[in-house]
């Protein structure tokens, strides 16, 4: 999701850019004018500018190397630095001197002797067949002839082929210099060839000391934040950051602010989406609500949105669950985000950002994105907040409900085709109260037998694997708990249930019948019961399920029903809500 | 020099060493060193030049690259195999024939194999071994004066793969890398020798076993920015855990690495870590990331789920 909305993001600019190139009076970019001129200018590259400087000032060259690595990592920019070190007046050097005749006619892109292809645009045989033909003679004015071939993994199989043949055997004059995003397109013959350098996207903190050298130089008002947010944005690439500071600097009016990169990228500060999710903690929806809507009303696309919150959320997930936080990869890291990630917890995030993803998924398949963004708000606040929550605010949600329905019809399909019901407690009360340890014990250290030798799972033997034993009774009721609360709710389906017990009966020969609970009822099930074991209550009571499972419909209502359906459909509450 | 030469094996780096020092030795010219693809050339062509005589030198070399024909799969071209089987039995013996048959699985069945076999010099140069790599390294950082830890020797042998034209070839950039530094350690081998993707993905497996969750996300994103597609390399880590699946069934009948080379068809210095680590996990582990992977995959391709996030969701919650 971030990945894409980075690319998409870097297209926008890419066209941006494009366009300003084009015009007369063109403006030449950031990007262009402080590319690097020289191997101390690379930033982020250390490993590689100091294995050539080293090896050039030995005159030490070999005939093809490839470059690879995330975009506006460097890759051409040493290429041509390479070309110049190689031809410059004062090789063997270990920098280009940048003045020479030679150095100068590089720099300007004109140079008899280095070619820059770009593999993208000429992807034919022909061009490289060209090249094998021309390669053998020798350079007009300077040592080396230098062939630079971007994205070459953009190439043919045939060109991939003539290269190879001359990569076989260059000429003693002729250095190859490959770069590519892409390593894994280029075949094993080729990258066998070469000598291989990869480059590391740049951190953060290099992008930021890039950008403020430039901003100084350049006198252009920025606020501090905002350095921060257009680097955290490029993910790595010193010409995405530099792009991107060029955009909103002819967007903002006077002093570039952090918002002012927000709204170019569309995407929303951290500040914010730290309030947002700090309402809902606190169980106060409304305002979790105003701050959305706030936020659409100022612009911001409810889908955009939903996907900042995805993002911060699972930005959360990883400040709880790494050692150690990594802050290239977590961009939401402020002290307050913190905060909020020592109140949420674990397993609690997990189904936040399903729930999140869900919405998502149904918010790109209707025109009313964003009373899902709202439903989605009441689902997170039930699970971020943890006392009760108050009856006005369920009000509020079922006022947004009957919205849904009239305002959205993909919605009512859903609630078509299933059903809520509620299961008896009292069912789950005889299997534990009836509980038999060793055939619980038997039949979960056989579990893993419905995988048989073959990896080919039915879905229905995949969701039993996925069901965790937690009880069997004597009289061979099997109770099972499933993390995912679908899967569960599966095994309420009259057909898949039915195939269910047949795999399990005929593999294990018994007359097993089954009972899923999701994971979460089971603990809260369990807790209770234990609780009474413990203070010596001889038949423990359970308290009402009050959570509904959402089954799908059954159509066929004149089916026939095995006995441990009725029973299954009796374990359900008389309460169904049909929404109409 | 004889007048046949027959090479095999894996390692090119070797075979193209020991063709050139030849060249070299025989001292031809130009005129009198001809190269060809059998992929491209017919072996009429090839024989018609190997029966001609030099030109200004005494002998003339012919290497034959890619002779595709001697292995089993078909080869593109239609060559006339009875007149090659002649001219080996009777030769020119002003011509030295060089056979590179480098990753080419001769097809003993062959009749033409059969007669290469006894009647040419033939080389075999197989891919060395852990301790031979390790014994290379230690001798060039010898030379170099540098020194080299031991954790650091382990990483450069794993990221190059046994394979002596990339050990070679990481080796000089090393070599210039460390120009006025006295030490090497893992950090400086992570940061400049290059790793294949496959070992990503090894790595990957191991931490999804070992349950390391920081170095599983390093990994993955290191992956994602080389362009890498999740999908892919969660097909490729789905395999790896199909793997250890049954490896771990055969250990159990106990089958040695040695008798599950020939069952298993991967690289044997994969299969190798793969037995070692299906050695130290249970069954339930390795079958609990088989449906951890294949829901991740199932959910991505029914569009529930984002491809990016989700592989992170897959990672965070094993
Ligand atoms: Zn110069």
């Amino acid at each position: 999701m971030f990945v894409q909305n980075y690319y998409n993001l870097c297209y926008n600019i890419k066209e941006i850019v494009l366009m300003k190139e084009g015009d007369i009076l063109s403006y030449k970019t950031l990007y262009r004018t402080y590319r690097p001129k020289m191997f101390s200018d690379v930033v982020g590259q250390e490993h590689i500018t100091r294995t050539f400087k080293n090896a050039l000032l030995k005159d030490k060259i070999s005939h093809a190397y490839l470059f690879t690595g995330p975009r506006g990592t460097g890759k051409t920019s040493v290429a041509k630095i390479i070309a110049k070190t190689v031809n410059c007046v004062k090789s063997p050097t270990d920098e280009p001197c940048n003045v020479c005749e030679s150095c100068s006619s590089i720099n300007s892109g004109f140079d008899n002797d280095v070619y820059e292809i770009d593999a993208a645009s000429n992807n034919g045989v022909d061009e490289i067949r060209e090249i094998r033909d021309k390669v053998k003679y020798a350079p007009t004015t300077s040592r080396f002839k230098v062939y630079i071939i971007d994205e070459v993994h953009m190439l043919s199989t045939g060109a991939f082929n003539a290269l190879l043949k001359t990569l076989e055997e260059p000429p003693s004059h002729v250095i190859f210099i490959l770069a590519t995003t892409e390593p894994h397109k280029i075949p094993a013959t080729i990258i066998s060839r070469c000598q291989r350098f990869d480059f590391k996207s740049i951190s953060i903190k290099d992008i930021v000391a890039r950008m403020k050298y430039i901003i100084s130089v350049e006198n252009i008002k920025i606020e501090e934040k905002a350095i921060y947010t257009i680097a955290k944005n490029a993910q790595g690439g010193m010409r995405d950051a530099l792009s991107l500071l060029d955009q909103v600097i002819s967007y903002s009016e006077n002093i570039v602010i952090e918002e002012d990169v927000h709204e170019i990228t569309g995407t929303v500060s951290e500040e914010k989406l730290a309030n947002i999710v700090q309402y809902l903690i606190l169980g106060n929806v409304n305002e979790a609500i105003c701050s959305v809507d706030d936020l659409i009303s100022r612009g911001k696309e409810p889908l955009r949105l939903i996907e900042n919150l995805i993002f911060y959320f699972r930005d959360i997930f990883l400040i709880n669950k790494m050692e150690k936080i990594d802050e290239q990869l977590v961009t939401n890291n402020s002290d307050e985000t913190k905060e909020i990630a020592a109140k949420i917890s674990e397993n609690n995030l997990f189904e936040l950002i399903l729930i999140l993803n869900n919405t998502q998924y149904e918010m790109r398949k209707t025109n009313q994105p964003r009373v899902f963004i709202e439903l989605a708000l009441f689902e997170l606040v039930n699970k971020l907040f943890i006392k009760d929550i108050k009856i006005e605010k369920k009000e509020v949600k079922e006022n947004t409900l009957k919205k849904v329905i009239k305002e959205s019809e993909t919605k009512t399909e859903i609630n078509d085709s299933t059903e809520k019901k509620y299961i008896d407690v009292s069912v789950i009360e005889k299997i534990l109260n009836n509980a038999n340890k060793e055939k619980k014990e038997n039949l979960k250290s056989n579990w893993s037998s419905i995988y048989g030798i073959n990896i080919n799972l039915t879905n229905i033997e995949q969701l039993l694997i996925d069901g965790q034993v937690e009880a069997v009774s004597n009289d061979n009721k099997i109770l099972l708990s499933y993390e995912v609360d679908a899967e569960c709710s599966r095994l309420y389906e009259k057909d898949v249930y039915d195939k269910a017990i047949s795999i399990l009966n005929s593999l294990f020969h018994e007359n097993y019948q089954i009972v899923s609970l999701p994971l979460k009822i089971w603990n809260e099930k369990k807790g209770e019961f234990i609780e009474q074991f413990k203070n010596n209550i001889k038949q423990p009571k359970l308290s009402p399920i009050t959570e509904p499972i959402i089954i799908k419909k059954n159509n066929n209502k004149f089916e026939y029903e095995p006995e441990i359906v009725k029973e299954a459909i009796g374990i359900f509450g008389e309460e169904i809500i049909n929404i109409k | 020099m004889k007048n046949l030469y027959l090479f095999t094996g894996e390692n090119k780096f070797e075979i193209d060493k020991k063709i050139n020092r030849m060249i070299d030795e025989a001292n031809v010219t130009d005129l009198s060193l001809v190269k060809y693809d059998a992929e491209e050339i017919t072996v009429d062509e090839i024989l018609n030049d190997c029966e001609t005589l030099p030109f200004l030198s005494d002998q003339k070399i012919v290497i034959v690259n890619n002779p595709l024909f001697l292995a089993s799969e078909k080869s593109k071209i239609q060559h006339n195999i009875d007149r090659f089987i002649e001219y080996i039995n009777n030769p020119n013996q002003s011509t030295v024939l060089i056979i590179n048959a480098y990753h080419v699985k001769l097809d003993k069945k062959k009749k033409i194999n059969k007669l290469l076999l006894a009647k040419c010099e033939s080389i075999n140069y197989d891919n060395i071994t852990e301790l031979e790599a390790k014994a290379i390294i230690e001798n060039r950082m010898k030379q170099l004066n540098i020194n080299i830890k031991f954790d650091a020797v382990n990483e450069l042998i794993n990221r190059t793969e046994c394979d002596s034209l990339k050990l070679y070839s990481e080796l000089e950039k090393l070599s210039f890398y460390s120009e006025d530094k006295n030490e090497i350690n893992i950090e400086d081998i992570k940061l400049l020798i290059c790793e294949p993707v496959e070992n990503n993905i090894f790595s990957l497996t191991n931490y999804f076993i070992e349950r390391k969750i920081d170095k599983s996300i390093h990994v993955y994103h290191k992956l994602l920015r080389n362009n890498n597609e999740p999908i892919v390399f969660s097909s490729i880590l789905g395999k790896n855990f199909h793997n250890l699946y049954l490896i771990k069934q055969y250990q159990k009948k106990f089958f040695t690495e040695f008798q599950l080379k020939n069952i298993f068809k991967i690289h044997p210095y994969q299969l190798k870590k793969l037995f070692q680590i299906a050695q130290r996990t249970k069954e339930e582990d390795i079958i609990k990331n088989i449906h951890a992977i294949s829901e991740y995959d199932i959910n991505v391709k029914s569009g529930r789920v984002d491809k990016y996030l989700g592989f992170e969701l897959l990672i965070l919650n094993m």
